[in-house]
């Protein structure tokens, strides 16, 4: 058993006709008779008090069936994945533009949204504080109650201070990051059903449908049993959907009004309401010694969670962790803050705080080798971690490292290979080419101190196929698929042969998120584990009804045989003749499988969450030819190098490489969420520019596979790395091509052309 | 309060038409492929606005749609899309710069819907055709059931988004000189991105010269940076009765960076937008002249 047939082939998705003909239904696509329309009445202000709310005008509309606000929330009234500040309808204050402040349903969407109109809110405007540096000093106004800093971490090992001293080589930069928005094509959307007996099924788009009917649960005042979560599959999430959206919105309408409600945001309101990535200001100082020896690095992050803190604590933890990349760094002192302001809502994105940091850290690794006259790649090859070194935190680096084969492999690539060549042929005389290397290291799972498992389950249906189970959500990444494989290998079966059942609280078991690069890990080995489970259970079956022992009944291709069978003799039964017998005996044949992720030696004392023990590895290189009139940046090739253990589908890594590569170019070169004084200047998809398939480069992706002997058939994560090394890749090629070196993204046409200015 | 929905009326004929407007002056709007209009109607239903109690739709007025020539002159009805004028073989001959404006518009479903009239009725100072149409001299005519009047592309703009069309005039058609085959001619546009791009900056270039290589006529107009669509005398002038060097290619590219500053004046954004300006016009002015510096 466990021969590779399926895993490790490129396999079709097994949601790809469904989702090419448009038959697959998302949740915003659902409908129900007799359902009712929801719209949520976001704030009037970035910051105020509220001083009174009349709904009496909206509940008297014709077609207005329910007007809620937070004195119709029967449980908690917040929900948050680590504190549960957030209102889930404000009662005396607004914290930002997407506040919820109350809720109607009604019998038409345009009636809906004309009763909000109708809700009378009264405010008492506060000053915004919009800037997080000046939302750390105690005088400033505060968002919540006990102040602005919601998150503080600070690391130091070493003596930093004395290897700067020693230091050939100091390079000390601070660096900008964008507030990028997930951009996901099915905006926050759902529909929540209610039965007789009070059952609540909400039907939404979601990363993790436990945790969601749990948060519902709690802000209904009702046993988490009677709400059933459906969040697959989603059209897009990429973090974005990992807080609740519009779930507990959609229970509560369901609920008062005993009928089917559909809410779907518009694009406006999912811009205002929903999650961005975090902006950062990062001072980075790292040192090296004469030889290229990498020796110190000294981080101080500030991040602007928004008005909420959702994961931003985690976000800024992490982005500590990765702060020192993929480098053995005996040195460093890293602060992190996470702070409260009026700016809308910041929390998980593919790279959960990674993308940040990576980009400073690569950089400065790009001016310390340029100091020291040495090749990029050979001093990041010089100072990259190997399996059993101890990283930046302290802990030891067990699982399998990847960096040095993405290095070899980027090296051999033809852009890297020819790059000066390359680099002499720009397209036009006042355009300059250059080339940019980057790597990382991700961080695969939860870390340290948060419980991280999985669950399966298998059952063999009546015409003997199997339906699988794992709750981690379908949201387009195309894990249903990768599981499928995984599971074939393990019974012996085909992809076809497996249907898959995911992200339904109802009918799978909790196996977790769909984030943190761990589902495919978690969700693997929950299905190895069942799958050992349901052999057991068939060959009881069979052994019993072709009369041989346990132990000579033998696991071949789509069902057993009894081993050292005569010739002849009709000893094989197919997976669907255990059905038929197993349904004779009134035998349920269907199994549970269970894993728990192994963790770090170390943690951090008051930090959970780190650090990791398995990372994913990716290096990635950039050409591009920038335009030195003009500014303009146009990425012209890109090779992406990811080390995910072993590729499951190797179609499937590549689709993430390449939508990795155009999410972290779009990061580097043109995408930001601007607010200006809480107030989103960019709330559509015509002023948050984000790359089209004309600006997408070639991509090419270069698998190295490292395998990692505790992930299912040796895989790891890879859903995030891919979007993370690209951007201080490509600002990295900027460089070599200009001489500028870009500390603030997105790299704009203005942006570069005004450094070029300078620079000259 | 709430927005009410527009009624939509679809005339048959240009006096229906212009009557209808002209009746309900400030409450009717004509649409022509929309792609300007529904977005407006959506931005002003969200700000809590009125909308229009009346949308006129136009295609089924006689006269409005295609390419064609006749005697030299080039006709493009108004509601000829994007699309068609990019592909018009007439256009790729007599207006080349024209065929490269509408193909840098949107996307392909906006140039399949998207109209000639609609984008110089809208009046954006972004918008891609005008700058191209200016340098060709083109003409409009405005018709209503009264009659038809005739003016040059540049004065049918009163400001931004502002045009000199009374209520019940229809843009029927535009129409310019075919140019000559000694004529060059191009449209370069700069955006955020590769598609669906509205142009930060853009330029358009026709320039004829004699058999010694000598300008006899030059027409530059930049676009979306100047408060109306103009072209740009003092430039063009830099260039006339000279065989085209470098000097002086980059001579009447300052100049035309320096004329939108002097009708802008300085902003925040003047500290790029005048070297970018000027490397436009520059990049427009030689590939006019058949010298790609792409
Ligand atoms: C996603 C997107 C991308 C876009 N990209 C670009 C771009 O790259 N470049 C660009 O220039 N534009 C762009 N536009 C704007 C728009 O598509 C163009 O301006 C288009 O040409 C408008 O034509 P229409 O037929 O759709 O006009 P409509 O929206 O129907 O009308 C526009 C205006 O003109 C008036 N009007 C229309 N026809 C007439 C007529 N015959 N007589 C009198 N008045 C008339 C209408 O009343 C209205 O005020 C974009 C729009 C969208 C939505």
């Amino acid at each position: 058993m466990d021969e590779s047939r399926w895993v490790g082939a490129r396999v079709a998705r097994i949601d790809a006709e469904d989702k090419v003909t448009g038959r697959l239904k998302f949740m915003s696509d659902l409908s129900f008779p007799d359902m009712l329309w929801g719209a949520v009445l976001r704030s009037a202000y970035p910051h105020a008090l509220i001083k009174k709310i009349d709904t009496s005008k909206a509940e008297a509309m014709d077609g207005v069936v329910a007007v809620l606000t937070h004195r119709d929330v029967p449980g908690l009234n917040g929900f948050g994945i680590v504190v549960p500040d957030q209102p889930v309808l404000c009662a005396d204050k607004v914290r930002y533009m997407g506040d919820a402040v109350a809720l109607v349903a009604a019998t038409t969407k345009e009636g809906a949204r004309e009763a909000l109109q109708a809700i009378d809110v009264e405010y008492e405007p506060l000053p915004v504080v919009d800037d997080p540096e000046e939302a750390m000093l105690e005088s400033s106004p505060r968002v919540h109650a006990d102040g602005n800093i919601h998150h503080h971490i600070k690391v130091e090992r070493g003596d930093v201070d004395a290897a700067f001293r020693d230091a050939a080589v100091v390079v000390e930069n601070t660096y900008y990051t964008p507030r990028q928005m997930h951009a996901f094509m099915e905006t926050e959307s759902g529909v929540a059903t209610i039965d007789e007996d009070g059952n609540i099924t909400v039907w939404c788009g979601s990363q993790h449908p436990f945790r969601d009917q749990l948060q519902i649960a709690r802000a209904l005042g009702m046993n988490p049993r009677k709400i059933q979560v459906v969040s697959t599959p989603a059209g897009g999430a990429f973090g974005g959907k990992d807080e609740i959206t519009v779930q507990i919105y959609l229970a509560l309408l369901a609920l008062r009004t005993g009928r089917p409600v559909k809410i779907v945001l518009s694009r406006e309101e999912s811009v205002v309401a929903g999650m961005k990535r975090h902006p950062m200001k990062i001072r980075m100082k790292t040192a090296a010694a004469a030889d290229g020896t990498l020796l110190a690095n000294e981080v101080r992050v500030v991040g602007d969670t928004g008005a909420y803190a959702s994961l931003g604590g985690p976000v800024v933890n992490l982005a500590i962790e990765h702060s020192c990349g993929v480098y053995r760094m005996p040195n460093v002192r890293l602060e992190g803050f996470c702070v409260y302001t009026n700016n809308g809502l910041a929390g998980a994105f593919r790279g959960f705080g990674a993308n940040q940091v990576v980009f400073a850290l690569e950089t400065q690794i790009d001016m310390i080798a340029e100091r020291l006259g040495m090749d990029k790649l050979e001093f990041r090859r010089k100072n990259a971690l190997r399996q059993g070194d101890v990283a930046a935190l302290g802990h030891t680096m067990t699982a399998s490292v990847g960096t040095i084969a993405t290095l070899d492999a980027a090296s051999r690539c033809e852009i890297w290979a020819r790059r000066e060549e390359l680099k002499a042929m720009p397209s036009a005389p006042h355009k300059k080419r250059g080339i940019g290397i980057a790597t990382e290291l991700h961080g695969c799972g939860l870390g340290v101190g948060l419980p991280d498992y999985g669950a399966a389950t298998i059952e063999l249906l009546p015409g003997g196929r199997f339906a699988v189970g794992v709750s981690c959500p379908e949201i387009g990444q195309g894990n249903t698929t990768a599981f499928a494989q995984m599971a074939a290998d393990s019974l012996g079966c085909s992809v076809g042969d497996i249907v898959m059942v995911s992200g339904d609280s109802r009918h799978t078991l909790d196996s977790g998120t769909s984030t943190a690069s761990r589902s495919v890990y978690t969700g693997g080995n929950a299905i190895r584990s069942a799958a050992a489970r349901m052999r057991e259970i068939l060959a009881d079956v069979a052994a019993e009804a072709l009369g041989a022992a346990r132990e000579e009944i033998a696991f071949g291709r789509g069902g057993v045989e009894v081993r050292s069978c005569p010739a002849g003799a009709a000893r094989r039964l197919s997976y669907r003749e255990i059905a038929r017998i197993g349904e004779g005996k009134g035998r349920h044949l269907k199994a549970e499988g269970d894993f728990i992720w192994p963790v770090a030696d170390r943690g951090l004392e008051g930090y959970f969450g780190l650090p990791h023990l398995i990372y994913s590895y990716i290096t990635q290189v950039a050409l591009v030819e920038v335009d030195t009139l003009t500014g303009e940046v146009e990425v012209l090739r890109a090779v992406s190098i990811p080390d995910p253990g072993r590729a499951i589908n190797p179609a499937g890594i590549e689709a993430q490489s390449e939508g990795g590569v155009v999410m972290g170019m779009g990061y580097a070169l043109m995408e930001d969420t601007v607010i200006e004084h809480g107030i989103t200047k960019t709330p559509n998809f015509s002023t948050y520019i984000i790359p089209t398939a004309l600006d997408a480069p070639e991509i090419e992706t270069i698998i190295v596979e490292e395998p990692e002997p505790s992930g299912p058939f040796g895989a790891k994560g890879i859903g995030e790395a891919v979007c993370v090394p690209i951007t201080p890749a490509i600002t990295n090629a900027i460089h070599d091509a200009t001489g500028v070196w870009i500390t603030h993204i997105p790299a704009t046409a203005e942006r570069v052309y005004m450094a070029l200015k300078e620079h000259a | 309060m709430s927005p009410r929905k527009p009624g939509y009326v679809v005339p048959e004929t240009l006096a229906e038409a212009s009557e209808f407007l002209r009746e309900h002056a400030e409450d009717a709007r004509i649409i022509a492929g929309g792609t300007d209009v529904l977005v407006q109607l959506r931005r002003r239903g969200r700000a809590g606005g009125e909308h229009p109690r009346w949308l006129v739709d136009i295609s089924r007025i006689p006269g409005l749609a295609g390419v064609s020539t006749d005697s030299g002159t080039i006709s493009i009805g108004a509601m000829t899309t994007h699309e068609e004028i990019a592909r018009s073989p007439i256009i790729r001959k007599g207006g080349p710069l024209l065929a490269e404006a509408c193909a840098s518009v949107g996307s392909p479903q906006i140039r399949a819907r998207g109209t000639i009239g609609g984008n110089i009725m809208n009046a954006s100072p972004a918008a891609d055709t005008i700058a191209a149409l200016a340098v060709l001299s083109t003409r409009v005519r405005l018709s209503d059931r009264m009659g038809t009047r005739d003016i040059l592309i540049t004065d049918v703009f009163v400001g931004p988004y502002k045009t000199s069309a009374q209520p019940g005039e229809v843009l029927m058609e535009v129409y310019f000189d075919a140019l000559a085959p000694t004529c060059g001619s191009a449209f370069v546009k700069l955006g955020r991105r590769e598609a669906l791009a509205i142009a930060r900056l853009s330029c358009a270039v026709v320039i004829e010269r004699d058999d010694a290589g000598r300008v006899t006529r030059a027409a530059i107009a930049p676009g979306a940076c100047l408060p109306m669509p103009a072209r740009v005398e003092s430039a063009e002038e830099m260039l006339v009765g000279k065989v085209p060097d470098e000097a002086a290619v980059d001579a009447a590219a300052r100049e035309v960076a320096e004329e939108m500053v002097r009708r802008t004046g300085v902003r925040w954004s003047t500290d790029y937008k005048r070297p970018a300006v000027e490397a436009i016009t520059r990049r427009a002015i030689w590939r006019a002249l058949g010298v790609n510096v792409e």
